[in-house]
Order: C-alpha cells, then sequence, then structure tokens
C-alpha cells in the first residue's frame, strides 16, 4: 500500500516538476526565446530581479513546492535504482532510510535560504 | 538438480545484473537505450539540483557575493553545461511523458496474445516512442538557437 501510495505520489510530482520547472528554465536559461515571446525584458539573474522575486509570496511557494517535488522524484528515482542493484532487506531499506534523510537535509537547507531570503 | 545447480541457475536468472547491464548494449530496442538514458539523465537533473540549491544560496551572501558568481555562470563552459542540463530536462520531461502514458494503460494498445512480433509494441509503443524522440529534438534545437541568441 506504501509504495502504491510513493509511486502514485512520484508521478504527481513528475507533473508538478513538469509544470513549475519548465516554466523556470524557460525564464531563468531559455532568457532569449522567453523575451521573443514575452516582449524585452530586464534580465532575470540580475540582482534587482532576484530580490522582487525573492519578495513575492507566490513564487516563494512556487519554489518550495518545486523543491520538494523535485527532490521527492529525484531520491524516488535513486531508490529504486540503488534497490534494483543491491541485494538483501536490509541494505534496500538503509537505501530507504538514506534517500529520506538525503531529500529532507536538502529540502530543510532550500526551504531556509528561500524562506530567509523573502525576510531580508 | 544438486544443490549447486540450484545455485548457478539462481545467479544466472536473479535478473540483478545491476549498473552493468546499463552499458550492455547488443540487441537492445529503442525502448532499451531511452531506460537507460531516462536513468542517466536523472541521475544527472538530481546531482545538478543539489548543487543549485548551495550555489543559489549564496544570495543570502549579498549582491556582491551574487554578482561575482553570475560572472562565473557566463563563461562558455558554464553555458555549454547548462546547455547540457536543458537538455536532460528536455529529454527526461519528454520520455518522463511516454512513460507515465504507458504506465496508466493509455499507449498498450488492446489485451492481444504474446505472439512475436508483438503488435502492441510495434503499432503504439514504438511510433510513441519515435514522436517523444522528435518533440525532444525540436526541444533541444530551441535551446541551441536559444544559446546562440544571447
Amino acid at each position: 500500500m506504501r509504495s502504491m501510495l510513493f509511486w502514485f505520489l512520484n508521478i504527481v510530482a513528475a507533473l508538478v516538476i513538469l509544470v513549475l520547472l519548465g516554466l523556470h528554465l524557460a525564464e531563468m536559461h531559455l532568457s532569449a526565446l522567453w523575451q521573443y515571446f514575452t516582449g524585452a525584458g530586464p534580465n532575470p539573474l540580475d540582482w534587482e530581479q532576484v530580490v522582487a522575486r525573492g519578495n513575492s509570496t507566490t513564487m516563494l511557494a512556487s519554489y518550495i513546492l518545486l523543491l520538494g517535488a523535485a527532490l521527492f522524484h529525484g531520491f524516488y528515482g535513486v531508490h529504486n535504482i540503488l534497490v534494483e542493484a543491491l541485494d538483501g532487506a536490509k541494505a534496500q531499506r538503509a537505501v530507504g532510510v538514506l534517500c529520506w534523510v538525503a531529500g529532507l537535509a536538502l529540502f530543510l537547507v532550500g526551504t531556509f535560504v528561500t524562506v530567509a531570503f523573502n525576510g531580508a | 538438480m544438486t544443490a549447486d545447480d540450484r545455485k548457478v541457475a539462481t545467479a544466472k536468472h536473479d535478473g540483478r545484473r545491476g549498473f552493468f547491464a546499463w552499458l550492455a548494449g547488443g540487441r537492445r530496442g529503442l525502448e532499451g537505450y531511452l531506460y537507460v538514458l531516462h536513468r542517466v539523465s536523472g541521475l544527472a537533473l538530481l546531482g545538478f539540483l543539489v548543487l543549485h540549491v548551495f550555489v543559489t544560496s549564496a544570495r543570502l551572501l549579498g549582491e556582491e557575493t551574487w554578482r561575482s558568481l553570475m560572472a562565473v555562470t557566463h563563461s562558455p563552459l558554464m553555458m555549454a553545461l547548462e546547455y547540457l542540463v536543458y537538455a536532460a530536462f528536455a529529454f527526461h520531461a519528454i520520455n518522463g511523458i511516454r512513460l507515465i502514458l504507458i504506465e496508466l494503460g493509455f499507449a498498450v494498445g488492446r489485451p492481444d496474445d504474446p505472439v512475436y512480433p508483438y503488435e502492441g509494441s510495434l503499432h503504439k509503443q514504438r511510433p510513441l516512442a519515435l514522436v517523444a524522440m522528435v518533440i525532444t529534438g525540436v526541444l533541444l534545437l530551441l535551446g541551441g538557437f536559444d544559446l546562440l541568441h544571447r
């Protein structure tokens, strides 16, 4: 039952990433193409733009949602790869625990930075 | 069958070939190569995400640090690496949509006798894989266009 829930969450996370990371990549890393369609604007990596995004509650929520979805999806994949490669229930359980610890630690770091910058 | 025979048979057919199976080429079909690329691109994207979390944390250190960091990312090498990240995302996303469609049963065809050549594989899954790769190719070209026009 738990594995089915994780499988379902993995697909939901994939769809969240598809939308949010697609938009993030289009704006940040395809800026020439993005501005071709949306009109010329400032460089999204300029400090003023970074501060403006950092102070937006919508951006804060979307960053945290994207971070959570990406870490869950990524570590779910790593877990599956390692469980396939490793033999033994103990090793497989250890991989599961390590993936959760690493994912949660990165989520806490990323969320702390996003929230701290929002209040700065 | 002796105990030793059983051990050999189990070792041979337990399906755990590990990471080396990814490197085995031979008569693997298109979807087999996409499976390997999906995993490799996924691992690369996760590695980049971890790096990205720490690099973007630099904004907490103030404007000067941010500006000097961004100056580094504008070198040709970093721009090429940025394109690789974009390419990994484009492939992983489009191939992921293909996998979700198959996993949810939308692109596997009707249940049929498992007789070679498998109709579902040939007329549903293979065309879907080809369409997914064409879309990926178009996205890679758009990314390349962007890189050249910055």
